[in-house]
């Protein structure tokens, strides 16, 4: 005791010195570090946010600005022109309006068999990876000009299709053409945060595709 | 004598200068670390303080936005089939374009028996009763037409028949 006692007044003007360098290093370890660091994290969590309701923003708008109604016709058109699976009534309907319009007479058409109720996507003869349904169609016609005009008109019906073959003897010609359809990919839709409005260029598209539906 | 004495002193008082400037520096060490340690924790807290109004803000619109739900799923729809219908539209082949650019080149003494058309060839079967005007059709009117994409022509199964003369003529695409 008397010999701490006597170190402790020998040295006593050692003692705060020391102390503060001693707290002053404790501060820094224990307060001016982390905060640093945590200064960075929050400001990137910030930066984050501010992106994100940026994109929730503009998705506002554009989605308060959109009329219901237009919103529900386009819809319609482009679901026609791409259906999400096959529709037989919309390809007869195609067929059919496509052999008024070029005064030809649709004898007959048929699917390839198998492909009607089936789950499995066939994408062998298909556009750019687009599953698609064959469809074998007769028609009769008194000149090349009538297939020709069949043809054209079909390129701009709805569903969208492709004419794959033709083969024609004098009046009667049958055509194979593959209709397009597309499942929805709701998983990739549902992540989508941001969304803008139609540029010019769909806009344009999504006109030339009502015009082709009436 | 009294150098000895000076001497102690000098020395002590440079020990008392060395340790009031220790305790000074030490201080101020202290001091600034103090200041710089609060001016951080106020930032956070400052920072924290913007996130969470940056977080109730989003909150906020994602709330807007589900009373919307039904028209962004349309509209995110709407722009996925556009998107696809596009490629299909740039991609997809026109066999009428082709068919047509060659029926021109028939003139009205030829009939069209048949015809067979893919994206790579169209074949056509013509009859005439003229034989002269095969010979014009093949010397001036396929050679010189501007079909597009006509990678060659092919003259087939060449006959005499109750129609006249009859052939297949195979009009060969690059695509």
């Amino acid at each position: 005791m008397q010999d701490f006692k006597g170190i402790y007044l020998k040295y006593k003007t050692y003692f705060f010195p020391i102390l503060l360098l001693v707290a002053s290093f404790f501060v820094l370890l224990t307060i001016i570090l982390p905060q640093f660091s945590q200064i960075q994290k929050v400001r990137q969590e910030i930066d984050a946010k501010k992106i994100q309701v940026a994109k929730l923003e503009k998705t506002y708008e554009t989605l308060s600005k959109t009329n219901d109604l237009d919103s529900k016709s386009s819809f319609s058109t482009v679901t026609k022109a791409l259906p999400s699976s096959k529709d037989l009534s919309l390809i007869f309907s195609a067929l059919t309006s496509a052999s008024s319009v070029a005064n030809v007479e649709l004898s007959s058409f048929s699917l390839k068999v198998g492909d009607v109720y089936g789950t499995r996507v066939d994408t062998a003869s298909a556009v750019s990876g687009f599953p698609a349904i064959t469809v074998e169609t007769t028609i009769k016609s008194l000149s090349s000009l009538g297939l020709v005009k069949f043809v054209e008109e079909m390129h701009k019906k709805l569903p969208l299709s492709e004419v794959k073959k033709i083969s024609g003897v004098e009046d009667t010609t049958t055509i194979t053409m593959s209709f397009f359809y597309k499942p929805y990919d709701l998983t990739n839709l549902s992540k989508q945060d941001q969304i803008s409005p139609l540029t010019s260029r769909e806009q344009q598209l999504l006109d030339q595709l009502k015009d082709w539906d009436k | 004598m009294s150098t000895s004495i000076n001497l102690i002193t000098e020395k002590k008082r440079q020990v008392r200068r060395a340790i009031r400037f220790i305790t000074l520096f030490s201080i101020v060490v202290f001091t600034l670390f103090f200041i710089a340690g609060a001016s951080f924790i106020a930032t956070v807290f400052s920072l924290k303080n913007n996130l969470s109004l940056y977080a109730q803000n989003e909150q906020d619109l994602r709330g807007k936005l589900a009373s919307l739900s039904e028209t962004r799923e349309r509209t995110i729809l709407i722009q996925d089939r556009l998107a696809n219908i596009e490629k299909i539209i740039k991609t997809r082949k026109n066999l009428s374009t082709k068919i047509e650019s060659i029926l021109v080149l028939f003139p009205s003494s030829f009939m069209v028996d048949s015809v067979e058309g893919t994206e790579k060839v169209v074949t056509f079967r013509l009859s005439t009763q003229d034989l002269a005007s095969v010979d014009k059709l093949l010397e001036d009117k396929i050679k010189n037409s501007k079909i597009k994409n006509l990678a060659k022509i092919d003259l087939k199964a060449f006959e005499e028949n109750k129609k006249g003369y009859s052939f297949n003529l195979d009009f060969h695409f690059v695509n």
